[in-house]
């Protein structure tokens, strides 16, 4: 956190007190919206530059200036550069180079795409110091060219303010993940040269372009004025401040406060839509024919805007920007940048599966996580990409109910449940809480920074209920809008919030590999027999047969295993033969319990997590058992969809 | 047995063939059945919900049940599509005595003739035939026995040349797609793409239109063989039944396509209302399960009577056609004995 930002920002001065004051484990605390939230980000770069963009060469001359200011506690030497188009320069970039499959990005360029730094200066009083004379570009042997270290002629001190002057050249590469071209279409991100963000210890958090793994930088200002050809229809970061046609050239200039990054897109057949949502003006920029599409994403506006307004705070920003690229460029879509998110799906897309709406939803979630709630994507991935999974499945569910992604010829598939399937494969293989260039392969990267944490957040949603869930991410968007917050910033979070289990819980599974699986072990009852013997009662005498008279009463207990890690509270339900159900909690403190039973009938069968509040749970398919000498309920729909569809493909194939 | 008159073909007249049509289908679709069900019931069937809880919503027990890493999923896969082709065989000879049915009945008649031929018309050469009583089913089925060849073969055939025209319309209109995408944007290109796939579907389905001729002409000639008791191979049988489809289609393809095309919508319709009982009654048990097994069965019957009215139209069309090929090749082989007797 840094020195300045406090000083700068009243109202996150109050929310230290706050956060102080208020240590009521899992308790009825105020509500999250009542956490109080910044306003503004500490301001630490501003840019301000003027692009050229040539579509017919597919490059951009960019200029302008840089103002950074030291927020650290500590002298500062040397400065690092992002250059992060040089990740497509040629296959030696530690983009290209990392053997990793099944994820985003694994082709080659058709063409290439670079950066050149033309000039770098800092105007430091009356002298001009040429900094790119003395810049390390690469390391040793090493040909990647995306992370450069700037050496400075004298030390920059804790608050002090520099000036920068940059010029540039971009080449933009075929599109092959997230930048570069498709045609006259062009989206463009990554494009500057870019300051790594400091941190409070004078260190820059600075890393190549990864294969895996985004981004991280600090906040400010962003004045950039566009320059492109007329006929071209331009989105971008930020709030159009002046607009005009001059010589056949088109002249924007986006300005905006509190963002960290800035991308923008032209095309010449970009369609507009645009509609004000919740006080936000949003446009849609889309391809010709795609007007379904472009209606299906304002209507996931329509509902997201508001809703994320509520659980994590409002949306500050005047605008929001969706691309939603030409289907000959799917890999520039699906990516969030402040004020500019790009969604995709191809052609024709079926309904009753609600893809388009979950990467609209999905993309738009990035605006707090990511975006406002900035942590170190490459570092810590979950932060963003998994917390974010989380808030997609958790709208997606709010909004269209529990068969929020697939509702087709009477198959239903929740977003929560797709992820937690995606999951559950991948719980042993590696840590959650992890650096992206850690993950083994994109697969296990997807599986565990995505859709793992999604499914771990959900089952302390489902677990602990919907209002200390909503309570706990509130506060925790709020805290740390505009912040930067770590893993252990999440983590008590929940401690606070939501109480130590959940928060112990939160940590196992992130760090830990922690994972859980109940299981119905055995299941045992019997009829209470009326003893048999002599019996002296109340004065008399008394010989009881046996075997005569059932008393009606039946006993037994049921068995249930927690095997794994985690300590989670679960329902088991016993279910007995003349079909009266009882539901039985159990804390799940101990590795296993011996539920006991009694009843007028004998015990039928019994249900660990009969709501399936547990997602983590690693096999549903043991949660459930029925005693012996007793039926469960057998397949008979199954049979029935089966016979039914295969009378149908029986009379289309024979005539 | 006689064959019933061309125009007095209709599948209304022979509701037990149907009946029998749609029971073989049912009963080989729950073999086809019995691998997925056999799964389900191993792995959810001890729930005392049973596999109720693959079909509720957010199907959490579905996706885990399929996206299970053993081997079932793909034994299942692949043993129930070797059903499924073994089934498409088998159903030849139930296809076969249906259509038979259609064909042929008993001499003696249900009904009297027309009512034109009670009031003595003028041209009496033009009096209809009356409506003939039903085949018995055995009759029926031997005749579906002895065309099981030559539909088999026309299955696979046709099977093969559709498979073919669609493979070649895919590739065609994924080229076109392609080469209009510049100039129309995706969108349009998509739509134009689709419209060349649309043309292709119709050649496939004209095609199979005329493999319907052409197995209604083979289950006629094998009922004559049954009539003559003689038999006939295979292959010419369904070279001479391809004859008479296409010499039928030159003349009346018009007719046959629309007569097609209509029973086609209907049967559409029919796999809507299935869609729509699947969708209302989910993953209910009980007597929800056995309404939406009601329904779902009169949608496959329905089906059923749809394919048994196209076949008796398809009968109707061919039936002159066929007859008069036929006569034409008895005169040359009258002609040819005469030939060579001289
Ligand atoms: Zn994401």
């Amino acid at each position: 956190m840094q020195v300045r930002a406090l000083a700068m920002s009243v109202g996150l001065v109050a929310l230290l007190g706050t956060a102080q004051a208020r240590e009521i484990p899992g308790g009825k605390g105020p509500a999250a919206s009542d956490v109080p939230m910044a306003e503004h980000a500490a301001r630490v770069v501003d840019y301000t530059l003027r692009a050229t963009l040539d579509p017919a060469l597919h490059t951009v001359h960019g200029e302008g200036s840089i103002a950074w200011t030291n927020v650290s506690s500590q002298p500062v030497t040397q400065l690092w550069m992002h250059l992060y188009l040089n990740a497509f320069k040629n296959q030696s970039s530690v983009f290209m180079r990392a053997p990793i499959g099944g994820f985003r990005g694994s082709t080659l360029p058709k063409e290439w795409g670079t950066i050149d730094v033309r000039k770098l200066t800092w105007n430091d009083g009356a002298t001009q110091h040429d900094l790119w004379a003395k810049v390390q570009l690469r390391r040793g042997t090493d040909e990647d060219e995306t992370d450069a270290a700037i050496p400075l002629p004298r030390a920059v001190a804790p608050g002090e303010t520099i000036a920068l002057d940059v010029v540039w050249d971009d080449k933009l590469p075929s599109i092959v993940e997230r930048t570069g071209f498709d045609g006259s279409f062009h989206m463009i991100a990554q494009w500057f040269p870019k300051l790594a963000k400091i941190e409070q210890d004078g260190t820059f958090a600075h890393f190549p372009f990864q294969h895996l793994g985004e981004f991280y930088a600090d906040y400010g200002k962003y004045d950039v004025t566009l320059d492109v050809p007329e006929a071209f229809i331009v989105g971008a970061t930020g709030v159009v401040t002046e607009s005009r046609v001059e010589a056949g050239r088109r002249i924007e200039r986006h300005v905006q406060d509190d963002i960290h990054d800035f991308a923008w897109t032209a095309w010449d057949e970009f369609q507009t839509r645009k509609e004000t949502i919740d006080g936000v003006a949003c446009t849609i920029l889309y391809p010709p024919g795609y007007e379904g599409h472009a209606e299906r994403e304002l209507a996931t506006m329509r509902f997201a805007l508001p809703h994320y307004g509520a659980r994590y705070g409002k949306y500050p920003y005047p605008l929001l920007t969706l691309v939603h690229p030409p289907a000959s460029a799917p890999e520039a879509g699906g990516m969030e940048y402040p004020t500019l998110i790009t969604t995709g799906g191809g052609s024709y897309i079926v309904n009753g599966v609600n893809l388009i709406e979950l990467v609209t939803i999905h993309e738009f979630g990035h605006q707090y996580f990511y975006g406002l709630i900035a942590s170190h994507e490459t570092q810590w991935p979950f932060m963003d990409e998994g917390l974010n999974s989380f808030a997609e499945a958790e709208a997606m569910a709010a909004w269209k109910g529990p068969s929020n992604f697939i509702d087709l010829l009477g198959v239903s598939v929740g977003d929560s449940e797709g992820h937690a399937e995606r999951a559950r494969h991948f719980a042993h293989d590696d840590r959650v809480a992890q650096p992206a260039y850690a993950f083994g392969t994109g697969t296990s990267y997807g599986a565990l920074v995505y859709s793992r944490t999604a499914t771990i957040l959900e089952t302390l949603r489902r677990v602990y209920g919907e209002e200390a869930m909503q309570k706990t991410m509130g506060a925790y968007a709020r805290r740390f809008r505009f912040q930067h917050p770590v893993p252990r910033d999440l983590v008590e979070t929940f401690q606070r919030e939501m109480g130590n289990e959940a928060g112990e819980v939160l940590r196992d599974a992130l760090f830990d590999k922690g994972w859980i699986d109940f299981k119905v072990e055995a299941i045992s009852s019997h009829a209470v027999r009326v003893a048999a013997g002599i019996f002296d009662r109340d004065g008399k005498r008394a010989t009881t047969p046996p075997d005569r008279g059932s008393s009606g009463k039946y006993e037994g207990w049921v068995l249930v295993n927690r095997r794994g890690t985690l300590h989670l509270p679960v329902e088991v339900e016993l279910i007995s033969e003349d079909g009266a159900r009882t539901r039985v909690p159990w804390d799940g403190s101990t590795d296993s319990i011996r539920i006991p039973y009694a009843g007028t009938s004998a015990l039928r069968a019994a249900v660990v997590d009969p709501d399936q509040r547990v997602l983590l749970d690693e096999d549903p398919e043991n949660d459930f058992a029925t005693a012996a000498g007793h039926s469960g309920g057998g397949a008979p729909r199954t049979l029935e969809r089966s016979t039914y569809w295969a009378e149908l493909v029986l009379g289309a194939i024979a005539p | 047995m006689t064959p019933v008159a061309a125009h007095r073909i209709h599948a209304r007249y022979r509701p037990t063939a149907i009946a029998f049509m749609f029971f073989a289908e049912l009963a080989w679709a729950l073999v086809v059945a019995t691998p997925v069900h056999a799964w389900a019931r191993r792995v959810w069937g001890a729930h005392p919900d049973g596999d109720a809880v693959l079909w509720i919503p957010g199907g959490r027990d579905l996706l885990v049940w399929l996206g299970q890493n053993d081997a079932a999923l793909g034994v299942v896969t692949r043993t129930t599509l070797v059903l499924l082709v073994v089934g498409a065989l088998l159903m030849q000879v139930p296809f076969g005595a249906l259509v038979a049915s259609l064909a042929f009945g008993r001499e003696d008649a249900l009904e009297p003739p027309d009512a034109g031929a009670q009031t003595g018309a003028a041209e009496p050469d033009a009096s209809p035939p009356a409506r003939l009583r039903s085949l018995r089913i055995v009759r029926a089925l031997k005749i579906g026995v002895a065309s099981f060849l030559p539909l088999s073969a026309l299955l696979a055939l046709g099977s093969a040349v559709s498979i073919l025209v669609l493979a070649v319309g895919a590739l065609a209109a994924a080229g076109i797609e392609s080469a209009v995408t510049d100039s129309l944007g995706d969108a349009r290109a998509f739509t134009v793409k689709l419209v060349v796939l649309a043309l292709f579907g119709v050649l496939a389905a004209a095609f199979g239109i005329v493999v319907d001729l052409a197995r209604a002409a083979v289950v006629r000639e094998q009922g004559f063989a049954a009539i003559e008791r003689t038999s006939t191979p295979a292959w010419g049988t369904m070279l001479r039944g391809i004859r008479a489809a296409l010499v039928t289609s030159r003349r009346g393809f018009g007719s046959a396509l629309l007569a097609w095309t209509g029973r086609v919508v209907v049967g559409v319709a029919l796999l809507a209302i299935g869609y729509v009982a699947s969708d209302t009654f989910g993953g209910r048990g009980g007597t929800a399960l056995t309404l939406l097994f009601i329904v779902h069965q009169g949608v496959v019957l329905g089906r059923v009577a749809l394919r048994a009215s196209w076949m008796a139209r398809a009968l109707s069309l061919v039936a002159p056609v066929q007859d008069a090929l036929e006569e034409a090749r008895s005169a040359q082989r009258g002609a040819d004995v005469a030939t060579s007797e001289r």
